[in-house]
């Protein structure tokens, strides 16, 4: 993990850094309002005998958005596990090609997961697709959204790391 | 271009473990050569073919996989644990244990196996055991100055017991596959899970007290050890509040999932009577929110990963392995061992399960009890969690602490002794499988 | 075109996948396995020229159960099978037998008319092939719903403040007690722990899961809320252009036989967990008429309210289906508890 902040950093990177914790703190307050729903569930079931309908569908696709609006700053804040073995003897230029070669991969990944989820994004939103039985609809076009704008996001949030991490090699000192 | 499938198996296999090596990030090296192995695959001769099947693939998984009210116990127990701790509260708890217990050596390494284990008894989620305790305990250890190392292994080692004691999540989707009675599984966990508690426990104490620097004696002159009567009854109540969650789970009020958010919301309340204000608990909000993605991202590529390793003929593979060698019951057993230690690397432990108990049940079928042989996997595929270079469970300690000096490598070695223990007590069922079967025998006969 | 041939047939060896979200112990993905995949290699090694192989991925391993239809529209799979109630929006039409609860209780039977009424009104499927690129090769079902419970009760009062599980389409057949979402890994530590008190499902698959464990000396109650046909075996529609015509052909037979067998089987799964359930101490006996009938009389909109909802979102005459499903299921001697209006 490496949180200290490069040196000189661009206004691409101070923008994406923002909006990366912007991202970051609706992801938290969602993750809030779960746990709220979750107890508020729990006690109309066994205090009211009247459980929320849908807590389940709700919290499903909630815990999957709110990995997603972390991403981001998963990534700016190159949080992603990795072993040291080999990575912690190399000289500052060696890290920044490594870190270099696993954004490139990422980046692939991210934009790979927009282009693959985007043609059952276009669908949903075709049908309106819902979700819930016929006892709630939770729709989930937006869900399938979400997961193609953070493939986008990352994507470019990871480009912007690959060139980072060889123009600043003297971060990994 | 065209490969045997086991080529490619193996191939991806190599060229991630390289890359894992090299430092390549976990997830990434994961993710990406799930999507190469897949093009190959499900190409099988067309690439084109295959790169579109595999984007979609890879859609398909990352938008499925996490879409599970199982996985929002992790981020929520990490909720409560950021809740705890940034109000006091753990403080308070760890330091009425060290006072209590000032007798034990390593006595907090020691409650957190026994919080572990409580713990364990009622969620049955050994990730997001891993994930409370590296936010609730392992802070405190290093506040009481216990070697990093050794209190990382703590956390890590004994997030395990949550698949031995009962319930589990995985002796439930053991007795569904194997057809096996799930009480009966359940009883059979308590003593193996019972004997593997006390033996993490003996070993703490013994090596703290082999070694002090690992675990301080109690020393009456020090801040830790003071204990001001407000900590008292602050430690109490967290302490009381942990039991009311874990209570609620045993008297049927909620699922371990639920707990989750439950706890979180009990923790708040806590925290504000801690005295934590507006700001105190949006901070505690937003820290969270940091730390969840990076372990949850793990295990989904970790998922993409083994989809990979499932459509390249990975149970083929394993079945054609026993075709090949006709081996004896201790033949059989060793490559059983050799093989789940090795998913145990990467896969995660109910994908495991489900590709492996169908091979190895009726393998085992005449010379191991069923039941006894259920323990015994799980002890084994648990170990595989903590084993390097690939451990789910050091991953994600790794991912919830929030101490930047802490490497990998020393959560893996923190992690050793547990696994050996983990693996005496397995060889222990095999050799005595009276020891898992007794006490089902002895209630439901 | 050749090079579209190879990916599926080398030589005279062709390769297909196929796969479900369920595992094997589910009938309809065992008989998949034990029923559909050796008569089709049987029969295609003995009237073709060509020799089929099948890679079997069951259980979530390739695809989960929310997956299975993207996964065979995708060409993860050339043939999936999958529950159509974790689609109730992309097979809004298909789960037909969910709206209309109290039906036709024989899942040889039901299969049969359902499959009737598909070949009636292809409006049902339609979407099958023009949006989600695969072919309907056969429907097939569970056998009929019932309860397992923890408790006693006889009159509809009873179950008043009982917490009732259930998976999904048939939550809203809960009426009277307290309905709990429920998924098939989850049932059995949501009855042992008490958040379920009691379970609607089948007496093989509560067998099967365990749950009379957690339910010892409780309940089995015969409700015939109806035998559900909810599986569809779908296959991806590239898939089939790429084989020859003569397996194709075998293919399709085999899955038709495929859709009676497996109904056939979880047919006679019914009893045979009803008997298992019996065995293991617990008392195994039918609703009483009378709380049938208030119980339907609960859910007397439901059917209607499904049928505009289905109708307006997927532009099918859904109440026509729904019609005439009720009058096959009645004409082949089964009485509902109640008339249902659909509009
Ligand atoms: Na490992
Ligand atoms: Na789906």
């Amino acid at each position: 993990m490496n949180n200290t902040n490069p040196v000189g950093e661009t206004k691409v990177e101070v923008i994406c850094k923002s909006f990366s914790s912007g991202l970051n703190v609706v992801s938290a307050f969602w993750l809030f309002s779960i746990a709220g729903l979750i107890l508020y569930d729990v006690l109309g079931r066994e205090v009211f005998g009247e459980p929320f309908h849908g807590t389940n569908e709700i919290v499903s696709n909630s815990v999957l958005s709110i990995l997603m609006l972390q991403l981001p700053l998963t990534i700016i804040n190159r949080s992603s596990l990795r072993t040291t073995i080999i990575y912690g003897k190399l000289s500052p230029r060696g890290k920044g090609i490594v870190e270099a070669i696993s954004y490139g991969l990422a980046a692939m990944i991210f934009l790979g997961i927009a282009y693959g989820s985007w043609e059952n994004m276009i669908e949903s939103w075709d049908i309106l697709e819902l979700e819930g039985s016929g006892v709630v609809e939770i729709p989930v076009y937006p869900i399938r959204t979400l997961v193609v704008l953070i493939g986008i996001i990352g994507g470019a949030v990871c480009s912007l790391m690959v060139y980072n991490s060889l123009s600043k090699s003297e971060q990994f000192e | 271009m065209e490969f045997d499938q086991t080529t490619i198996l193996i191939g991806m296999f190599a060229i991630m473990l390289v890359g894992i090596l090299t430092g390549i990030h976990i997830a990434f090296a994961f993710a990406m050569t799930a999507l190469i192995g897949n093009v190959l695959i499900f190409g099988d001769g067309d690439l084109q073919d295959g790169f579109d099947i595999a984007m979609s693939g890879l859609g398909s998984v990352a938008y499925e996989y996490l879409r599970s009210e199982v996985f929002a116990a992790i981020p929520l127990f990490m909720l409560l644990g950021d809740f705890v701790n940034k109000s006091g509260s753990a403080r308070d708890l760890y330091k009425l244990i060290n006072y209590t217990m000032k007798f034990i050596p390593g006595r907090l390494a020691v409650a957190t196996v026994a919080g572990n284990a409580v713990f364990a008894a009622v969620t049955g989620v050994s990730i997001a055991a891993a994930a409370a305790f590296s936010r609730i305990a392992y802070p405190q250890m290093r506040y009481h100055q216990y070697n990093r190392q050794f209190a990382l292994g703590s956390v890590a080692g004994s997030a395990c017991l949550g698949m031995i004691i009962p319930p589990s999540v995985l002796l439930i989707v053991w007795g569904i596959i194997a057809e096996k009675s799930i009480s009966q599984l359940f009883i059979a966990g308590a003593i193996p899970g019972l004997i593997l508690a006390s033996f993490f426990m003996v070993y703490i104490a013994v090596s703290a007290t082999i070694n002090p620097k690992l675990a301080p004696k109690f020393d009456e002159t020090a801040e830790q050890s003071q204990l001001t009567r407000a900590e008292f009854v602050s430690g109490i109540g967290i302490g009381l509040l942990i039991l009311l969650v874990l209570g609620g789970i045993w008297g049927g009020l909620f699922t371990p999932s639920e707990a989750g958010g439950v706890g979180a919301a009990g923790a708040m309340l806590l925290g504000i009577l801690k005295g934590m204000r507006t700001k105190q608990l949006a901070m505690a909000v937003v820290d969270s929110g940091k730390s969840a993605a990076p372990v949850m991202f793990l295990l989904l590529t970790a998922n993409m990963y083994a989809k990979f390793m499932e459509a390249a003929g990975m149970s083929e593979l394993i079945r054609d392995t026993f075709e090949h060698f006709s081996l004896g019951p201790t033949g059989i057993i060793i490559v059983i061992i050799l093989i789940w230690l090795a998913l145990g690397m990467i896969l995660d432990s109910i994908s495991i399960i489900l590709i492996t108990v169908p091979i190895f049940a009726p393998l085992t079928e005449g010379f191991f009890d069923p039941i006894a042989f259920a323990l015994f996997g799980i002890l084994c595929i648990e170990a595989g969690l903590l084993t390097p270079p690939f451990g789910l469970l050091v991953y994600t300690v790794k991912g919830s602490i929030d101490d930047v000096h802490a490497t990998l490598a020393e959560i893996f070695k923190g992690s050793v002794p547990y696994w050996i223990l983990m693996l005496i007590v397995m060889l222990m069922i095999w050799k005595y499988p009276m020891i898992a079967t007794w006490l089902p025998n002895l209630v439901l006969n | 075109t050749q090079s579209a041939e190879a990916a599926k047939i080398k030589g005279n060896e062709i390769t297909l996948r196929v796969g479900s979200g369920h595992p094997p112990f589910i009938t309809y993905v065992k008989e998949v396995s034990k029923y559909f995949i050796p008569n089709v290699k049987k029969r295609v090694a003995a009237e073709t020229k060509y020799k089929i192989n099948f890679k079997e991925h069951y259980a979530g391993t390739v695809v989960n159960v929310f997956d299975t239809l993207e996964g065979t529209q995708d060409g993860r799979l050339d043939i999936g099978a999958w529950c159509v109630c974790f689609d109730d929006d992309k097979a809004m039409a298909m789960n037909l037998t969910y709206y209309v609860p109290f039906h036709e209780p024989n899942a040889s039977k039901n299969q049969k008319i359902f499959w009737e009424l598909a070949k009636k009104h292809p409006g049902l499927f339609q979407d099958y092939e023009k949006r989600y690129k695969q072919k309907l090769l056969a429907v097939t079902g569970f056998n009929n719903y019932g309860m397992l419970s923890k408790f006693d009760w006889k009159t509809f009062e009873d179950i008043k403040g009982k917490k009732i599980l259930a998976a999904g389409p048939n939550l809203p057949w809960v009426k009277g007690g307290i309905p709990v979402r429920t998924t098939i890994p989850k049932a059995a530590q949501q009855m042992q722990t008490g958040v379920g008190e009691a379970i609607i499902l089948f007496p093989d698959t509560d067998y099967k899961l365990k749950l009379h464990e957690a339910a010892k000396g409780g309940f089995y109650t015969v409700m015939d809320l109806g035998a559900v046909v909810q599986i569809s075996l779908t296959m991806n529609l590239k898939s089939r252009k790429k084989l020859p015509p003569e397996v194709n052909k075998i293919i399709d037979e085999e899955a038709i036989k495929y859709g009676v067998h497996s109904a056939a089987a979880s047919q006679k799964d019914h009893q045979w967990g009803l008997d298992k359930l019996a065995a293991a101490g617990i008392t195994v006996r039918n609703m009483d008429p009378q709380a049938k009938i208030d119980w339907a009389k609960k859910l007397a909109d439901w059917p209607n309210e499904r049928a505009q909802t289905v109708q307006k979102k997927k532009k099918v005459n859904m109440g026509q289906f729904m019609r005439d499903y009720i009058k096959m299921v009645e004409a082949g001697g089964h009485k509902f508890p109640i008339n249902y209006n659909i509009k």
